[in-house]
């Protein structure tokens, strides 16, 4: 087991005192994984809190109906921080993915039942618990809102403008066939926008495609077919499909 | 002054008595808007915490300095609902920006200092509302992520 040692450096039970980690030293339980190993899925029932104990846990968005990859970690868990804070917000769904990201991943669980049932005997304890609680989740909501906005490796960026207008002519079939090109692609250097409308409604469904430090090109009239032709001649060809750039 | 009738009604501060609810009353402040006003910026170090008491509050998403962009909004609030939980939550720095949204609006505002302290005096005060804000701060971890999912694109896929 982790140990109070161990407890004392964790993040969410900062501020505890000895008698207050003993109580949680009691309810924590002790879980082996290893590489790959799904902790829980989004989407499952949020009942405990884990805490890292060895190795790391990544955060992933999954999307349906495909295999899980790193290029969707949202955030790693590290040793001494914890996870599951879905468990005492409602629909009690967890918001993510969780998957151990080193070859073994040591982690104690602890369920909400004990802790709620240890709170209302020590309300100090368990302000302590909520406010350590709603910093993690502030910092994830951090990195969430950086993971949105910075892509790394991003080289290239392709934006669908999908106001109304750009919807009603056809913008999200647009977008749906970037997408799956992509993932056929596996390019992971591909970030995806979407953005209002540029004022030419005429000329919609468009798209912007930023490559490197080059001049942004918008395309015109997009449809599911040239989106996939601007991508495989475009993106991965490295040729602008003239034929359908908005001209001035 | 506010009543505590409209506290009571006040999610974060369900199952508080009325000491407890008399003590909060005690650190309002009412605070008014027009529409397309500035309540707090994100970035910014909170000083107090908000409730809606009247009319309509957007919480958005700036991604530089300029005029809030509706396509930016993330959540928009009505009468009752709190926002700037960052105020009670270290590193305490708001993360969204907060205008009015409605032709006017009308908030209640308390001011971060002085409600902490109200929790280290009655630990089980600060307990029963840090258990609410929590769920306000999942929340709102839940709409940003609808956002980041329809600014990635994944919301096409997920349709399917």
């Amino acid at each position: 087991m982790g140990g109070l040692a161990f407890l004392k450096k964790v993040d969410i039970f900062k501020g505890l005192n000895q008698k207050q980690l003993n109580a949680v030293n009691k309810m924590a339980r002790e879980k082996q994984y290893l590489y790959g190993d799904r902790l829980f899925a989004e989407g499952e029932n949020a009942d405990r809190i884990w805490l890292v104990i060895d190795g790391k846990v990544d955060l992933r968005f999954d999307l349906p109906g495909r295999t899980t990859s790193e290029e969707n970690t949202v955030f790693s868990i590290a040793e001494c921080e914890t996870l599951g804070w879905s468990s005492f917000v409602p629909p009690f769904k967890y918001a993510l993915s969780a998957y151990s990201a080193t070859k073994s991943c040591k982690v104690l669980q602890i369920t909400k039942e004990h802790l709620l049932e240890y709170f209302e005997k020590d309300p100090r304890m368990g302000l302590m618990f909520m406010t350590n609680m709603a910093a993690i989740a502030s910092r994830h909501f951090d990195q969430l809102q950086e993971s949105a906005t910075v892509s790394p490796v991003a080289k290239v960026k392709i934006t669908v403008h999908m106001s109304t207008c750009g919807i009603a002519a056809g913008a999200r079939q647009v977008m749906s066939a970037l997408m799956e090109e992509i993932s056929r692609s596996d390019r992971q250097d591909v970030e995806v926008a979407s953005a209002p409308c540029i004022g030419q409604c005429k000329s919609e469904p468009n798209i912007t495609v930023e490559i490197g430090g080059s001049e942004p090109v918008i395309y015109q009239k997009m449809t599911p077919d040239r989106m996939r032709q601007v991508f495989k001649k475009h993106i991965q060809g490295g040729k602008i499909q003239k034929d359908f750039v908005l001209s001035d | 002054m506010i009543s505590l009738d409209f506290l009571e009604e006040i999610d974060a501060f369900a199952d508080l008595d009325d000491s407890q609810l008399t003590a909060i009353q005690n650190c309002c402040e009412v605070a008014e808007f027009k529409r397309g006003e500035k309540i707090f910026a994100a970035g910014k170090i909170p000083e107090y915490f908000w409730i809606v008491q009247a009319g309509q509050v957007n919480l958005t998403w700036d991604m530089a300095e300029g005029p809030a962009l509706p396509e930016n909004t993330i959540t928009t609030l009505s009468e009752g609902m709190p926002f700037g939980w960052s105020s009670l939550v270290p590193p305490y720095k708001y993360h969204l920006s907060a205008h009015c949204a409605s032709r006017r609006c009308k908030t209640v505002r308390i001011p971060r200092g002085r409600l902490l302290k109200l929790f280290e005096d009655d630990a089980q005060l600060g307990y029963k509302v840090m258990s609410r804000v929590m769920v306000v701060v999942g929340q709102r971890f839940h709409q940003l992520q609808d956002e980041v999912a329809r600014r990635r694109g994944h919301d096409i896929i997920n349709r399917w």
